[in-house]
């Protein structure tokens, strides 16, 4: 490291930290990410099937055999208020049943007793507990309709051609583990993001503002230059993942999502590991946007490319959140692609292997000192330079 | 010393410099009169090795710039064409980067800038942000910039190019102080008046050629004018992109 390159590098965290969109685009998204964590386990959490589903029953005195049904099947019978139609309305209720006065007269006369579910489908979380309710009162119904079947003669297997069953295996834990595997996801974006202003402000946006052709009279080496630049972005990079990764940590790790039994608390040796696995690409990152911003003609367009280089990463990103999806040998060499494998591999439990986290870490900075070579001999380039 | 020999230099198909070559001397003021468009900015950015030249060499003080630039840079104090300051760094601090830049120590660095914001008058917008500087400020930021490591070559782009008078006079006293102090200063212009006021030396390029070299005086005896402009519009052969 050069006095020379130090000294840029100085230059640019002084610049950088006293520009406020640098400073935010760092700090926002590492509040982001681990906020959106916090919501989709909650979400999870509050939707749960294995939850006891609480049901307000007008009527409840008219049909006190379904009633006693739904109680057996883990539904909590409660009062309904006066009003079900407006409490229902307004969101102070979710679904109530109501059985009209002449259900016992009808189901007696084996005719087709109404009750009726009263819900708003537009509300958020309501379609859960108003299937699981359908699903209870079919049963019920197909239970009955089979007794009445018997007391004629007639097997009640005749009256179901067709018998769905359905299996579904998921639970709040299994969901919460989906929910979570979108978290390297955002891991890797805060390695992208958290630097990316500063790797333009200091390329595309040090030529927009015509200071690079003074830069480059004094006698600096080009590479200097750029390693000095792209040391200050790595800093903000670092700066965006460690907080990432602190908020994250404490998300998990909060109380409320403990006592829901939700098996997802991180420990501090898998944070650490995930932050050494982070490390190589929040060096590789801004050595990449760097070259790219190289090539635009302003900051903002500079901006809009580095922003679609994002979404790249992200896609197999979403195909390894699904759990079946097996990762081929060839993917531990490819950068940001090996690391949210090795990420999920993590998250998993499964056992590191040394040699293949070498791998990873050794491709990823190779292609960043390539990056970091290929950015000096471009400000060799008149046209690059003088922006031609 | 400040030598250019048979520069030339294309952009695709448009010719910016055909053939230019000058000598600027030690102790001496040199300026590069040409109207907008000659080919001046283009050859001083070959001296000061950002561009290659096509055919030619540019020497500072012996150095081929484009064989050597981190040799040339060091002999040379730049003063581009834009003053490009960083907004959010103070006079100070872009003095303190450029020395580091230039290999000074951080000690040496803090001493020089301390005493080019004195000898240049900038002790009120010292340690203010450069971000809404008026162009005199900013002219003077890039001037002690390109002087911090007291290099013995000055070149100069049209330095005071949007200046008002004030900030032009002292401008002007800076570069005269400069070649007083047996410096060799180059500079670029299409101001007739900063000749006179300042100049020891004319070299008059015209469509990427120099059409003439030597004293004011020389010149005048050459075209047998009795004002510089006159000769210089004979010279030139055109009065267009010529500034008062």
């Amino acid at each position: 490291m050069t006095a020379k390159a130090l000294a840029v590098f100085a230059k640019e965290t002084l610049d950088a930290a006293r520009d406020r969109r640098s400073l935010t685009s760092a700090l926002s998204f590492a509040l982001f990410g681990p906020l959106v964590l916090a919501m989709a386990l909650t979400t999870i959490a509050k939707t749960s099937d294995d939850a006891p589903l609480k049901l307000a029953v007008a009527g409840a005195g008219n049909a006190p055999s379904l009633v006693q049904y739904l109680e057996q099947n883990g539904v909590e019978v409660a009062q309904p208020p006066a009003d079900i139609q407006t409490a229902v309305r307004s969101g102070d209720l979710k679904l109530a049943l109501v059985i009209p006065r002449d259900y016992g007269k009808d189901f007696r006369a084996s005719r087709p007793a109404r009750v009726e579910l009263v819900h708003d489908a537009s509300r958020l979380g309501s379609s859960t507990p108003v299937r699981r309710v359908e699903k209870l009162l079919q049963r019920y119904s197909a239970q009955v309709a089979g007794l009445r079947f018997s007391a004629r003669g007639i097997s009640p297997e005749v009256a179901s051609p067709v018998r769905l069953s359905e299996v579904d295996l998921s639970s709040a834990a299994s969901r919460a583990a989906f929910a979570l595997a979108t978290f390297p996801i955002f891991l890797l974006m805060a390695a992208f993001i958290g630097g990316m202003n500063v790797a333009i402000d200091t390329t595309a946006g040090e030529r927009e503002r015509g200071s690079l052709e003074t830069l480059l009279v004094h006698a600096v080496p080009r590479l200097d230059l750029v390693v000095g630049k792209w040391m200050a972005a790595v800093l903000f990079n670092l700066f965006a993942v460690l907080l990432t990764l602190l908020f994250s940590f404490l998300v998990l790790r909060w109380d409320r999502l403990q006592q829901m039994d939700i098996p997802v608390a991180l420990s501090v040796d898998d944070a650490l590991r995930l932050l050494a696995l982070l490390l190589p690409l929040a060096l590789l990152a801004p050595a990449l946007q760097m070259l790219i911003a190289l090539f635009a003609r302003s900051f903002k367009e500079a901006q809009t490319q580095l922003s679609l280089l994002m979404l790249l990463p992200m896609i197999p990103g979403l195909l390894l959140s699904f759990q079946s999806f097996e990762p081929k040998p060839w993917m531990r060499a490819v950068p940001i692609l090996a690391q949210q494998v090795l990420m999920r591999d993590l998250l998993y439990g499964k056992a590191a292997v040394p040699a293949v986290q070498a791998l990873t870490a050794g491709a990823t900075l190779a292609l960043a000192v390539v990056c970091i070579g290929v950015t000096a001999r471009l400000l060799h380039h008149e046209r690059i330079v003088l922006g031609r | 010393m400040i030598e250019a020999q048979g520069l030339h230099k294309r952009f695709g198909k448009t010719v910016a410099v055909e053939e230019v070559s000058f000598t600027a001397r030690d102790g001496s003021v040199t300026a590069l009169l040409g109207p907008n468009g000659a080919g001046k900015t283009t050859s001083l950015r070959m001296l000061y090795g950002l561009l290659q030249p096509d055919s030619g060499k540019a020497m500072v003080d012996g150095t081929v710039a484009a064989a050597d630039p981190l040799a040339a840079q060091q002999r040379l104090g730049v003063l581009p064409d834009a003053p490009g300051l960083y907004g959010r760094l103070t006079a100070r601090e872009h003095l303190r980067y450029a020395a580091r830049l230039q290999g000074l120590s951080a000690v040496d660095a803090e001493t020089r800038a301390a005493a080019l914001i004195e000898r240049l008058g900038m002790e009120g917008i010292a340690d203010r942000r450069s971000a809404g500087f008026s162009q005199g400020e900013r002219r003077k930021i890039a001037l002690g910039r390109a002087l911090i490591h007291d290099p013995q070559n000055v070149v100069l782009d049209e330095p005071t190019n949007g200046l008002d008078v004030p900030s032009t006079r002292a401008m002007r006293r800076y570069v005269r102080e400069l070649a007083d102090g047996g410096k060799c200063v180059l500079f670029s212009t299409h101001i007739l008046q900063e000749v006179t006021a300042v100049c020891d030396r004319v070299v008059i390029i015209a469509r990427g050629r120099v059409v003439a070299e030597g004293t004011p005086d020389e010149l005048l005896a050459r075209t047998g004018k009795t004002n510089l402009e006159d000769a210089f519009v004979q010279l030139i052969g055109t009065e267009e992109g010529l500034g008062a």
